[in-house]
């Protein structure tokens, strides 16, 4: 018992910094893509800004409803699966992989729930639309993390890490991990981490979403984006397998760091989405039939090798 | 594809680049070569007058409505300049004024911190329009 309330605070405790570092480079740095200075009136260069913005956003309202509470519930839950390290998960099983997945989309969905509480009466299905492009962004991710599991042979989040001791499943997947990558990308574009979220409707949602509720809001997407960081992570780049003399954790930290910097670059350099069309496009004539094509190569590769003997 | 490439390298060098905003009052910046600030009454160098007769063209273009201008006849029939008030509280720094002044008797300085408590004291009467302190082009 010990052991995993141990476990739970040192994962509260990582997230909680990461989302803290995580929260002050979205300022910083998006600042200084701008050519602005960024916030610095909080502190030496602006340390304290994440910690102001909270205090701010407390001191306005306290009051949440019931799907924000269920947000924060399964922003914490999806971590109870998903390994961020060999030893830090708390529950060890071999389908970490699907039930990671399927908090996944249980949070999307929740999060649509939460958006379109306006007093808008065609809120919901303006943000349902959106949440519904979202969720299809999980389409070719699915598919490229089919191709991983056929290769791997297993659903375990944990052995998919170690099966990559001797290199790792870019290698063997670059179009998988291509378009998994554009489907993180966009999803992250859509969360809106940078600004106001793609996935609220009306124009006074940011009024009427401040307070506890805007926070813990944030603090979902950051979840999202840290949990889709991670996978990709896992499924691609060898997870918290060490390289030489440097210990996994850090190699971790460092992948985990390096690609939200390049999500940030991109998401920056894309500008603002004025037509969903063009994502549905994106999605339905590239990643899918992209991830497809890869998924039907890698089934076809295996049966010819293990079945036919053919390689 | 490409031009998104082509921002994603420009978005990058930005963050290696100086930033252009800088922390005000603590940094301060050259005033930009015409700028424009609160209005300024001329004065002739040799005589030492103001050089408005009050001929109210100024008064007539104001689109606010913000100056007032009265002119008085001395002996002799000369017109002068009996009073110009400037409501800096309507006034939008368009510099329509100084453009159609015939006489050339008004400019824009580039005094711009102009917050004040008192509504009242946004009112600039001659006296206050004829100092030449605020032209001087220094730090902003």
């Amino acid at each position: 018992m010990l052991i995993i309330l141990k476990k739970v605070f040192f994962i509260l405790a990582i997230l909680l910094v990461n989302v803290y570092i995580c929260e002050y480079i979205n300022n910083k740095l998006t600042a200084r893509m701008d050519l602005r200075r960024g916030y610095k009136i909080s502190g030496a260069k602006g340390i304290g800004f994440p910690l102001v913005r909270f205090f701010k956003y407390i001191s306005r309202s306290e009051k949440t409803n019931i799907w924000t509470f269920f947000i924060f519930l399964f922003s914490l839950l999806i971590w109870g699966v998903v390994p961020i390290t060999a030893n830090l998960i708390l529950i060890e099983m071999d389908y970490s992989l699907l039930v990671a997945l399927t908090f996944y989309i249980i949070l999307i969905i929740l999060l649509f729930f939460n958006s379109g509480r306006t007093s808008y009466s065609d809120a919901y299905s303006e943000s349902g639309k959106k949440v519904l492009i979202l969720l299809s962004f999980l389409i070719p991710a699915l598919f490229s993390i089919a191709s991983i599991v056929l290769i791997n042979k297993t659903l375990s989040l944990k052995e998919i890490v170690n099966s990559q001791h001797q290199y790792w499943n870019i290698i063997l997947q670059p179009l998988g991990f291509m378009t998994f990558f554009i489907s993180i990308f966009l999803q992250f574009k859509l969360l809106g981490i940078r600004g106001k979220s793609y996935l609220s409707p009306g124009a006074n949602i940011g009024k009427e979403g401040t307070g506890l509720g805007k926070i813990i809001e944030k603090f979902s997407i950051y979840m999202i984006v840290f949990f889709l960081i991670i996978i990709l992570n896992i499924l691609y780049l060898g997870g918290w397998q060490g390289i030489y003399i440097i210990r996994g954790e850090i190699m971790l930290a460092v992948k985990f760091y390096i690609i939200f910097v390049i999500l940030l670059l991109m998401d920056k350099s894309l500008g603002r989405i004025d037509s969903y069309s063009m994502l549905i496009r994106i999605n339905w004539k590239f990643l899918i039939p992209v991830s497809l094509v890869n998924f039907i190569v890698t089934f076809g590769f295996l049966i010819a090798r293990d079945v036919y003997n053919l390689i | 594809m490409l031009r998104l490439i082509k921002n994603f390298f420009i978005v990058f060098g930005n963050i290696f680049r100086k930033p252009h905003t800088i922390i005000y009052p603590r940094e301060r910046i050259i005033i930009p070569d015409g700028s424009r600030g609160v209005l300024h009454l001329k004065v002739d160098p040799d005589s030492l007058e103001i050089i408005c007769k009050g001929c109210g063209l100024c008064k007539i273009i104001c689109s606010q409505g913000c100056i007032t201008v009265q002119k008085r006849a001395e002996d002799k029939g000369r017109e002068v300049l009996d009073e110009f008030c400037l409501d800096l509280s309507k006034c939008i720094f368009c510099g329509n004024c100084v453009e159609f002044c015939k006489m050339n008797a008004i400019d824009m300085s580039y005094k711009y911190q102009l917050a004040e408590f008192d509504k009242k004291n946004l009112k600039l009467e001659k006296t206050e329009l004829v100092k030449p302190s605020g032209t001087i082009r220094d730090f902003w």
